[in-house]
């Protein structure tokens, strides 16, 4: 028995198809050719370097002329892909845009500029829609299917083996069948609907095959893999002889785990030595009360008789289940809004304050239930056996409505990544000071990647002057990266600017800002500024 | 073999320092003692970024008066002249103003080489250990134009720039055969 459950495990656990997902949002790092660069001839590739392993998802490029190539052949390789150009380009600026996914199954995109002969001015950075309101609507009723499948079924067939061996119903059987294939079913959907949604099209879309195996590459195509696992494992626990129930019921209830712990925002947060458990243990745990609910429900009405000690079972381990949760959850929390002002602020906060709420009342239910109805239950005069089937009706929809609310959690990203991003988007700046000049450099977004810089300069004495020419030095000697020097442009609201900078590396960079005053006069203005990652 | 090699390497490395050297715009004679007259040679050893060179001027510093830049054929010259900001005596004559720029016009492509001379009278003003600077403007065909006018900063010599003015160490009067 302890052997069949132990070779289940393994066998959840080695069936996962590459569990190295990686943890947070990628970028990219660097281009070859590089952003904004003007070459003799066209490339025959473009090679683009990520932080992070990641799959392409779109790559296009729009030539000088304004037409599209969609659908580039696109070489992955860990973090590079390399894009195969197609053949003569005309002279000009040509936008290579792409959308990729990583680890976390978030899509990006961007683009890259880069010219043959010169630059021209169609600049055009095509947008690309977001997958409208009806794809999202469709992600979270899917969703919600698949949340009452892995914990009502999965957990339902862990109570019927585990705490209610024995009093076996059919009517449940088939109520449970019914959940898996449910289940099953929106794992299914909801593979081509991330499709739709991390390659921003309509749900017209799912008709094409590439919508799903683009669903497939993200890292949503892990959790499907492990939901419709833990969705079988629970099927088959619900037939055959009792040791192989338990066994399959247990290997789901671990499979539910992971689903969750090796996917989604949650387990993208760090520290992951702790977000990760402590999404498996939450996850296993409402498992555990959501499945019984239920079952709890039809036994206690149908079989009264035999319905106690299978009530203060579960009872006891909801003691432990509860304890478990709230740890697991408030740690979450923490993790995932940093500070409490995120609470009210932000949209995940808000949902946070309902869930707690919610769940507050369901706990208040909990403890009627074990405190009151349980043991009116044995009181022959009583109606207790009534009133706790009416509770447990109570708890099922309490829980349908926090389940969605956590679904709602989907298109909602935490304060910490909301911040990160704040962080990312913020510019870095610099004083440069030489004897008769000086200048405020300012680089907006202060991180790695596009960017753009702009150069205020006045004399010593703050009084403004009107140089001849600008020019921006920036360089790392230690990562042997030679400066980039690009000219910067008179902007009309007074100041230099420079457009198209790309920063492939974080930390601090030297820079030089070169002033020709007058035709023999020329100061440069040195410093270094901290470009963020 | 290792030996051709490196020696091959050595040769290299002292060509292309060599080279280097010759494609900055610099001044023949780089040392000359204050006191005396100096006759500039400035060199000319290439275009900017293969444009022809259009005009070339020099910016006359203080304490440098009586400047007679040479005619060149081919070229058209001028001269800016403007007040010195003090009065030189220049061998018992009183000089406020004098030439503060030179502009030769006229075209030498990226290929060849050529030379803009003027001499100039180095006043006792000028502090002797120093390096005296001329800045210099090389416009080019195609709006480009290098600007040698980069002055090194203390404890900094001209090689650290790319675009140094071109120097004349000032000796002490008298230092050299005058």
């Amino acid at each position: 028995m302890k052997r069949a459950i132990l070779i289940l495990l393994w066998l959840a656990l080695g069936g996962l198809p590459g569990s190295n997902a990686a943890l947070a949002h990628a970028a990219l790092v660097e281009s070859h050719p590089a952003d904004g660069v003007v070459l003799e001839e066209a490339p025959s590739t473009v090679r683009l370097r990520f932080n992070e392993p990641v799959s392409p998802l779109v790559v296009g490029l729009t030539d000088a002329r304004g037409r599209l190539h969609p659908g580039l052949e696109t070489l992955a390789g860990n973090e590079v892909l390399e894009i195969s150009l197609p053949p003569d380009l005309p002279l000009g600026s040509h936008v290579l845009s792409y959308r990729v996914t990583s680890g976390d199954g978030h899509p990006i995109g961007g683009s890259v500029v880069f010219s043959t002969g010169s630059p021209t001015e169609t600049r055009t950075r095509p947008e690309r829609p977001g997958g409208g309101e009806g794809v999202r609507i469709a992600v979270l009723l899917t969703r919600v299917t698949l949340y009452v499948g892995l914990f009502a079924g999965v957990g339902g067939a862990f109570f019927q083996a585990w705490l209610a061996a024995g009093l076996v119903r059919r009517r449940m059987e088939r109520w449970l069948d019914a959940v898996f294939a449910a289940g099953i079913l929106a794992c299914a959907a909801s593979l081509g609907l991330q499709g739709a949604d991390a390659l921003g099209v309509t749900l017209f879309d799912l008709r094409s095959w590439n919508t799903w195996v683009a669903g497939w590459e993200t890292s949503y195509g892990l959790t499907v893999t492990l939901g419709t696992k833990a969705l079988l494992m629970g099927w088959l626990s619900v037939r055959g002889p009792s040791g192989w129930r338990r066994g399959c019921s247990l290997s789901a209830m671990g499979t539910t785990g992971l689903t969750f712990a090796l996917s989604g925002h949650a387990s993208a947060a760090d520290p992951q030595w702790l977000a990760r458990p402590a999404v498996f243990i939450h996850a296993v745990g409402v498992a555990y009360w959501i499945g019984a609910l239920a079952p709890l429900a039809v036994i206690i009405r149908k079989s009264p008789g035999f319905a106690f000690p299978v009530v203060r079972r579960f009872s006891a381990g909801a003691l432990v289940a509860v304890a478990f949760l709230a740890v697991s959850g408030v740690a979450l929390a923490m993790i995932q809004v940093e500070s409490p002002a995120n609470l009210i602020g932000t949209a995940y906060g808000q949902i946070l304050i309902a869930k707690t709420l919610l769940i507050g009342v369901l706990l208040g239910l909990a403890a009627l239930n074990r405190l009151r109805l349980t043991p009116a239950m044995v009181d022959p005069a009583g109606s207790g056996a009534r009133w706790l089937v009416r509770s447990i009706k109570a708890e099922i929809v309490l829980c349908l409505a926090i389940l969605s609310l956590a679904a709602l959690w989907r298109v909602t990203p935490p304060p910490r990544a909301l911040a990160s991003a704040a962080e990312a988007s913020r510019a870095a700046s610099v004083h440069l000071h030489a004897q008769r000049l000086m200048s405020q450099l300012t680089l907006s977004p202060g991180r790695t990647g596009a960017t753009r810089a702009r150069i205020v300069i006045a004399t010593g004495r703050a009084e403004p002057i009107d140089p001849k020419e600008v020019t921006l030095r920036l360089a790392r000697p230690d990562a042997g990266i030679e400066p980039m020097v690009r000219k910067a442009r008179k902007a009309e609201a007074g100041g230099w600017e420079v457009d198209n900078l790309v920063l492939p590396l974080a930390g601090p960079w030297k820079v030089t800002v070169d002033v020709l005053v007058d035709d023999f006069e020329k100061v440069n203005l040195k410093g270094s500024i901290t470009v963020g990652p | 073999m290792i030996t051709m090699l490196s020696r091959g390497a050595v040769a290299a490395a002292f060509l292309s320092l060599a080279f280097s050297a010759q494609a900055h715009t610099t001044l023949e004679t780089q040392r000359a003692s204050v006191s005396s007259t100096y006759k500039a040679v400035l060199r000319v050893g290439h275009g900017c970024e293969g444009e022809p060179t259009l005009k070339l001027r020099v910016r006359i510093p203080d304490g440098v008066i009586n400047v007679k830049p040479m005619p060149k054929p081919g070229w058209t010259m001028e001269t800016v002249k403007a007040p010195y900001g003090k009065t030189y005596d220049y061998y018992g004559t009183a000089m406020p103003e004098g030439v503060r720029e030179i502009v030769w016009t006229g075209k030498l492509p990226d290929e060849h080489y050529d030379e803009f001379v003027f001499r100039a009278y180095l006043t006792d003003s000028l502090k002797p250990e120093t390096t005296l600077h001329f800045p210099t403007v090389q416009e080019c065909g195609g709006g480009k134009a290098d600007r040698w006018i980069e002055i090194p900063a203390e404890g900094k010599s001209a090689d650290d720039y790319e675009h140094p003015a071109p120097g004349l160490k000032l000796l002490p009067a008298n230092a050299g055969a005058h």
